[in-house]
């Protein structure tokens, strides 16, 4: 079960030859062994560099429209549980670790979560967090997690602690994080995640970082934020809850990635119908033309982020097909 | 000037033949002493960092001239930082006729030289003349310093200092008095001037360094430094009181083993007077502090006189204000400080007068100088702007009125229409009140309400009647009750994930109908995921949502307006269909992929109210 993603990835997409634009630098083997973690395990995986989420803060969202602020959506949990523990606990997180990668699976439930959303607020999913460090010496977080519980998991000591819920649910979510091995903290919100994260990173960690087998990932991985999405639909608990709904059947995967600096987005779209006969229409408001064949099955579309409404509403629609859809 | 000494190579009664002595040579005639203490000032004490390493014992020898015997206490202060150690180290007696000395040993000194000695007799000033010097074996062997009459007539001093060819040059002052006192300090080359105030505690000795400044670029007062290459100039000290500062610039040279001292008294007099206003201007029956008076003071060398040359501004002894003109502005408490205030009586300009003076019999020198106030009588106040001019029964309106003459204490707003209540100021000033303004339920429509607003004074002060009275001020504007005007205001607030601002917004509907009920109309999703149920609406009577009251996920009539319309009986039939609209909703799919959300519910209904809404809500993915 747990590494049916990979072997999804790997019998599909071997073929592909990826024709992404690179940017910036490589990523480490700690983030790639943490990536590799989280493919085995969840339907959609995120990465962002940190600062990217320090700087893509909503702030007043009643006065400033800007597609970059969404970026954050698949981090939002996190920060929400990170933030719950006290006031400098974001703030130290932020700079201790430079990046912080999601998978997230079960849109809808189960995992112990509650079927969402019933009000407004993000579709509820099963996340784990693992934020990295770069140089293998692991900063010292214990009075960020001072106002945690602390809880033997599998011999291992983990701090837990809960957020309520908001916008109508009264039920709270749990979280689970340990620092793991030199590299990795983790954080899920849900216990099985974080016992079959840590254990794979607890092996991984020292040994020689496996590649990555998804086509792309040389370039992909040398951008500071992105996401891919292998579709699971026969475990799908509601179309739209999990992002699939009026999903051309042919589409396979997905994948974004940006370049924030320069205010642009990439939206692949990985498709089974390699004759490139019809553009599929994965995003509602996206006028197909914009998207190009880059090679058999793959197309293209370069999504600016722009500062209107219009790129906001973009956005909007493609973290819905990542699963971070949110009821407005 | 007259240097109190001789350079090392002056022949001097205490010279040594195989080394070098800094010594005085006294001008003071003994019968010239007002009391029977004589100060030393500066002297050093064992290390000394200015003196070419030498290690020193203070010596005292005291000849009595009177015809019985002297009774001499000699008071050590030895100052450490700022902070003076003041002790009694010897007693001697003299006999008549007699001299008498002591090794002063075993003493602690501060190697900046901040030593002074007092040396205190029981007999009349002048019958007792004391001696003090210290040696060393080793460096400049003897320093003498001439002593001062504690009640000695100079209170200031201008002595030359150089730091050329490795000279030290250091400005010694020691408060005589049991007083902190102040000392101002310039320090003077050409047109360049630094001026520093140092405050001494009692019996403390300061040492300023005029290297030190130079080379650490040391700030005075006003923010300026000596620049660096700077050679010699003038050093000047005061103290306002006529008596209680001694002070000299020592100028030393440790490579040439050599060091001059120059004590020259001079007399700081007050030349005139400054005074620093706070305020110029006021209303009557108000109070404010206008400023103080300081004291201009120069330097002369010559007493009984009250002019010199200007050195800065210090305190005085004595003071004195009057009003010049008390139908306009008085003077209500005391007449005798370094400031004061005034008081507005009635409308014009008032010279206020600050005296200063540096004693109140005898010689003393005073001065004067005027300062104004301009009185400004209460006046009318008057409202140009009421927003908004109309306002709905049954609610509380936030209204803005604006004008002047307001006063800067808290305004009275009262209204012809004696239910009409004023709820609370959000904030006044003497241009502009914002006020929450409740107008209750039936008030007729289009009723016409005179506000009035009355000024309650300024500054704290009320318009208490004072020479004839000046009682608070009133002017009126007028206003009108929209009873049953509608209104729709389109509102927003962001959508929080655990308690984090998601960026997006969901939006909603504030209205009043036309029988002056509020409402909040809202669409969300409802029924169980994973089917997810359909968009359904939610009306709620009042201005706070039922549905959605979770934490800071409220929907109410406080939340952003996006955009609004109203409040007009012309709007109530677009109010009325909005409603409609909201009542006969048939709910829908709905769909988290942007449309049909809670925001497109809000869209539609504005269009069923046939509302162009030119500002729709940002953030707002479905709208």
């Amino acid at each position: 079960m747990k590494n049916r993603g990979i072997s999804y990835a790997a019998a599909a997409l071997a073929a592909f030859v990826w024709l992404a634009p690179t940017t910036g630098r490589a990523q480490t083997a700690a983030e790639t062994r943490a990536a590799l973690a989280l493919l085995s395990q969840s339907e959609t995986v995120a990465y962002a560099r940190t600062r990217y989420l320090r700087t893509s803060e909503p702030g007043d969202s009643n006065k400033i429209v800007d597609s970059t602020l969404s970026l954050r959506s698949p981090f939002l949990e996190l920060i929400a549980g990170i933030r719950n523990l006290g006031p400098k606990a974001e703030k130290d997180l932020e700079i201790s670790y430079n990046a912080v990668l999601v998978g997230a699976k079960d849109f809808g439930g189960p995992a112990g979560l509650r079927p969402g959303p019933d009000g407004l607020g993000m579709v509820n999913s099963a996340k784990c967090y693992i934020a990295v460090v770069e140089g293998g010496a692991q900063p010292n977080v214990d009075r960020d997690f001072v106002s945690a519980s602390y809880e033997s998991v599998d011999g291992r000591q983990v701090w837990t602690w809960s957020v309520s819920q908001f916008e109508g649910s009264t039920k709270s979510t749990r979280f689970y994080a340990a620092q793991i091995g030199n590299s990795y903290l983790v954080v899920t919100n849900n216990l099985q995640d974080f016992q079959e994260t840590a254990e794979i990173l607890t092996s991984a960690e020292g040994s020689k970082a496996a590649s990555i087998s998804f086509p792309g990932w040389e370039s992909i991985s040398t951008h500071p934020y992105w996401m891919y999405r292998l579709f699971r639909r026969g475990e799908a608990r509601g179309a739209d809850m999990a992002g699939i709904k009026d999903l051309p059947a042919d589409v396979i995967a997905l994948t974004f990635f940006a370049d924030i600096d320069e205010r642009q987005g990439f939206l692949q779209v990985i498709s089974s119908d390699t004759t490139m006969r019809s553009i599929p229409k994965v995003i509602r408001d996206l006028d197909p033309n914009r998207f190009q064949p880059q090679t058999a099955g793959v197309w293209q579309a370069t999504i600016p982020l722009s500062k209107d409404e219009a790129g906001v509403d973009t956005m909007f629609q493609v973290f819905y097909r990542f699963g971070f859809g949110v009821a407005l | 000037m007259r240097p109190h000494a001789e350079s090392p190579r002056a022949k001097s009664p205490h010279e040594v033949e195989d080394g070098v002595s800094l010594s005085a040579v006294t001008f003071s005639d003994p019968k010239g002493a007002k009391t029977s203490t004589t100060i030393f000032a500066g002297l050093p004490v064992g290390g000394a960092t200015v003196l070419a390493g030498g290690y020193y014992v203070p010596q005292l020898s005291v000849a009595n001239f009177s015809s019985s015997p002297a009774h001499v206490t000699v008071q050590y202060s030895q100052t450490a930082g700022n902070t003076p150690e003041v002790k009694t180290i010897a007693s001697l007696v003299v006999p008549a006729g007699g001299t008498s000395s002591a090794d002063l040993t075993d003493l602690r000194g501060d190697p900046d030289i901040q030593n002074t000695f007092e040396v205190i007799s029981d007999q009349p000033p002048g019958e007792v003349v004391d001696n003090l010097f210290s040696r060393s074996e080793t460096g400049i062997r003897l320093v003498e310093l001439p002593g001062k009459d504690l009640d000695n007539s100079h209170n200031a001093g201008n002595h030359p200092w150089t730091v050329a060819d490795g000279t030290d040059s250091t400005i010694l002052l020691f408060n005589e008095t049991a007083a902190e006192e102040d000392f101002p300090v310039l320090i003077s080359s050409g047109q360049t001037v630094w001026s520093k105030k140092y405050s001494l505690a009692p019996l403390a000795t300061k040492a300023v360094d005029i290297n030190e400044v130079i080379a650490d670029q040391v700030k005075d007062d006003k923010g300026s430094v000596l620049p660096h290459g700077l050679q010699s100039g003038e050093a000047n000290w005061f103290v306002t009181p006529l008596f209680g500062g001694t002070g000299r610039v020592l100028q030393s040279n440790r490579s040439q083993r050599s060091a001059r001292s120059f004590s020259c008294g001079e007399h700081s007099v007050i030349i005139g007077a400054d005074i620093y206003s706070n305020v110029t201007s006021q209303y009557a029956g108000e109070t404010n502090d206008l400023g103080e008076v300081e004291a201009q003071f120069g330097l002369t060398e010559d007493s009984g006189g009250c002019s010199g040359d200007y050195v800065g501004d210090g305190d005085a002894e004595y003071y004195f204000w009057s009003s010049l003109n008390t139908s306009i502005a008085t003077i209500p408490g005391a007449e005798d400080g370094s400031s004061v205030s005034v008081e507005g009586v009635s409308a014009g300009t008032a010279s206020i007068e600050g005296n200063v003076e540096d004693a109140d019999s005898g010689d003393y020198c005073e001065a004067g100088t005027e300062g104004e106030m301009t009185v400004t009588d209460d006046q009318t106040p008057v409202i140009t702007g009421i927003s908004p001019s109309v306002w709905p029964a049954g609610s509380t309106t936030s209204v803005t009125f604006t004008g002047q003459n307001f006063g800067s204490n808290t305004p009275t707003l009262t209204y012809s229409d004696s239910t009409i209540t004023t709820m609370g100021y959000s904030s006044h000033s003497d241009s502009e009140i914002i006020a929450s303004v409740s107008v209750p339920s039936g008030t007729p429509n289009d009723e016409e309400v005179t506000v009035t607003v009355t000024n309650n004074g300024y500054g704290g002060n009320s318009f208490a009647p004072v020479s004839g009275g000046n009682p608070p001020q009133s002017g009126s504007a007028t206003a009108t009750i929209g009873g049953g005007a509608c209104f729709a205001q389109l509102k927003y607030r962001p959508v929080y994930i655990l308690g984090v601002n998601s960026g997006r917004n969901h939006s909603f509907w504030y209205i009043q109908d036309s029988d002056g009920k509020q409402w909040i109309i809202e669409g969300g999703p409802a029924g169980t995921c994973p089917a997810c149920g359909n968009l359904v609406d939610w009306i709620t009577q009042g201005t706070i949502s039922v549905h959605y009251n979770s934490g800071n996920s409220v929907d109410s009539s406080g939340d952003t307006t996006a955009w609004s319309i109203g409040p007009s009986s012309a709007q109530c039939s677009s109010v009325a269909a909005l409603h409609s609209f909201a009542e006969t909703w048939t709910p829908v799919t709905y769909v988290l992929n942007g449309a049909p959300n809670s925001n497109t519910f809000a869209h539609e209904a504005g269009t069923a109210a046939s509302f162009t809404i030119a500002t729709p809500p940002p953030n707002a993915p479905g709208w």
